[in-house]
């Protein structure tokens, strides 16, 4: 069906707009989508890469976890278009033989980045051409393949907004993008105890069930001994971060992913930014 | 969990910590939904602490320990012939051209291979495909993988003259293999070592497959 859409804008916007579907060069295939049929000026659209990995199979978060390599997405787009970073979903975590934990995505993941649209461009005028190349570590229980694949995406220019790949951009069956929670729409309040080890959620509703933590990557920074206890409305989240010696930590906050299950059971996330330097600066007796 | 229901918040250093330094560490109180990350937490081999002793097989069934290599640095490399991280550093000569730097230099090097179902002769081939002037040990079994922590292929273990550990981790700073100035880690601390010094930096976090131990 989706392809049968692709096909109807094809003929709407006079054979200009196209997606490219390409082999599986290594437990990965690749397909890149837009959520708009055309630019529209002034406007800004998401783009997307949806990645069907084979059965038995994993790829990464942007922090792999003990082992592996995030997944990376370079764009190249035209001249006045400006591309966001990537939004990487709710991520699952993999239980490997030997207990090794690995953050990452199984199935099918659609990887995300917003893209603003210049003003300027002529309503009328040619389509443009919007290239990604992607690098991602698949791996198995046995085995880990690198791969990449550069693909492309052309969208003609319409002076009005015309939607495409809804059902795809807001799958429930896809993992969910998280949402921060400084946000008006976030579920919950975030707040960081003294010396920032600890975090509490204050959920808005009920609380959820099945809340992790992911830690975003600071290669300075080891995150262990991390505790999740939900009680009532209130998640507590507790760990003991460790600055690797002779290394230093590159920002002031170590951002992280809370993940649940909301009420439809639904795998959900909540991004959090701990603040580093609110950490009380004492050396070690 | 294994620590009192009490605070312990040590330090924190932003910038150029020069001791591991514990930024915060709080237990869980028990009670209902709680979930234990154990990411970091298997016993395996701690930085200072003596190193696991071992004794296995190498890829011509000669039985290798730890014990033999007295008043010796000695490297640990784990390896694995099919993942990708170890592939691209055989073809870029980083474990041969650093053991060759300091053979000379009372410094040993031992790989170690704890991939679930290889056999010697899967480790033969390694050896003699690469021209390896070191031993690959046997460890398909896992006892040793799992007794050091090891999780990632390439991942690194030095071992001081004293049998401590002096450094756990990545061997260089560039999981890609695309950085113009890469820092190798194992270099640095090795190079530290010889001259009599302490290593500065003694933990990084390993990249690479995960070991592929057998379920």
């Amino acid at each position: 069906m989706r392809f049968l859409s692709v096909l109807m804008a094809v003929t709407a916007f006079g054979g200009t707009a196209a997606t490219s579907v390409a082999a599986t060069p290594s437990h990965v295939q690749v397909r890149m989508l837009a959520d708009v049929k055309a630019v529209k000026p002034g406007d800004t659209f998401r783009i997307g890469l949806l990645l069907n990995v084979d059965p038995h199979w994993h790829i990464y978060w942007e922090n792999p976890g003990d082992s592996g390599e995030a997944t990376s997405i370079k764009y190249d787009v035209p001249t006045g278009f400006h591309v966001h970073e990537t939004i990487f979903p709710v991520p699952a975590r993999l239980t490997l033989p030997g207990g090794i934990v690995n953050y990452g995505y199984e199935n099918r993941v659609l990887l995300i980045a917003t893209v603003d649209t210049p003003a300027n461009l002529d309503p009328h005028g040619h389509p443009f051409r919007f290239a990604a190349t992607i690098n991602w570590l698949a791996c198995s229980e046995e085995k880990c393949v690198p791969g990449s694949q550069a693909i492309e995406l052309t969208l003609p220019v319409s002076p009005d907004k015309f939607e495409d790949n809804q059902d795809t951009f807001a799958s429930k069956s896809l993992p969910q993008f998280p949402v921060d929670c400084a946000t008006s729409d976030s579920p919950a309040t975030c707040t960081f105890g003294i010396g920032g080890a600890q975090v509490t959620i204050k959920w808005k509703q009920q609380a959820p069930r099945n809340v992790e933590f992911f830690p975003a990557p600071e290669e300075a920074l080891q995150i262990k001994h991390v505790t999740v206890q939900t009680e009532g409305d209130t998640t507590a989240i507790r760990y003991q971060a460790t600055v690797f010696s002779g290394q230093t930590i590159k920002s002031h906050q170590l951002r992280a992913l809370i993940a649940y299950d909301d009420g439809d059971g639904v795998r959900q996330g909540v991004y959090i930014a701990i603040p580093l330097e609110s950490f009380p600066a004492k050396s070690k007796p | 969990m294994r620590v009192s229901k009490q605070a312990l918040i040590l330090t924190l250093a932003l910038a150029g910590a020069a001791l591991t330094t514990t930024v915060g560490l709080v237990m869980a109180d028990t009670m209902a939904d709680t979930m234990a990350d154990t990411r970091g937490e298997a016993t395996g081999a701690q930085v200072g602490q003596p190193a696991p002793k071992f004794s296995l097989q190498d890829q011509d069934g000669k039985p290798v320990s730890l014990d033999q290599y007295k008043d010796k640095i000695v490297v640990l490399e784990w390896v694995n012939p099919q993942c990708p991280f170890v592939q691209r550093h055989y073809q870029e000569k980083t474990m041969i051209s650093l053991r060759d730097k300091y053979k000379d230099q009372n410094v040993e090097w031992i790989a170690i291979n704890s991939t679930n179902g290889t056999t010697a002769q899967d480790n033969k081939k390694w050896v003699s495909s690469n021209s390896l002037n070191y031993p690959i040990l046997d460890d398909s079994q896992g006892t040793v993988g799992h007794a050091y922590g090891a999780v990632t292929t390439p991942q690194m273990f030095i071992i001081d003259k004293n049998r401590n550990v002096a450094y756990k981790g990545a061997i260089d700073n560039d999981p890609r293999g695309k950085e113009k100035d890469r820092l190798n880690y194992v270099d640095k601390a090795l190079g530290e070592l010889v001259a009599g010094k302490s290593v500065s930096t003694t933990e990084t976090k390993s990249y690479g497959c995960s070991v592929k131990y057998a379920k």
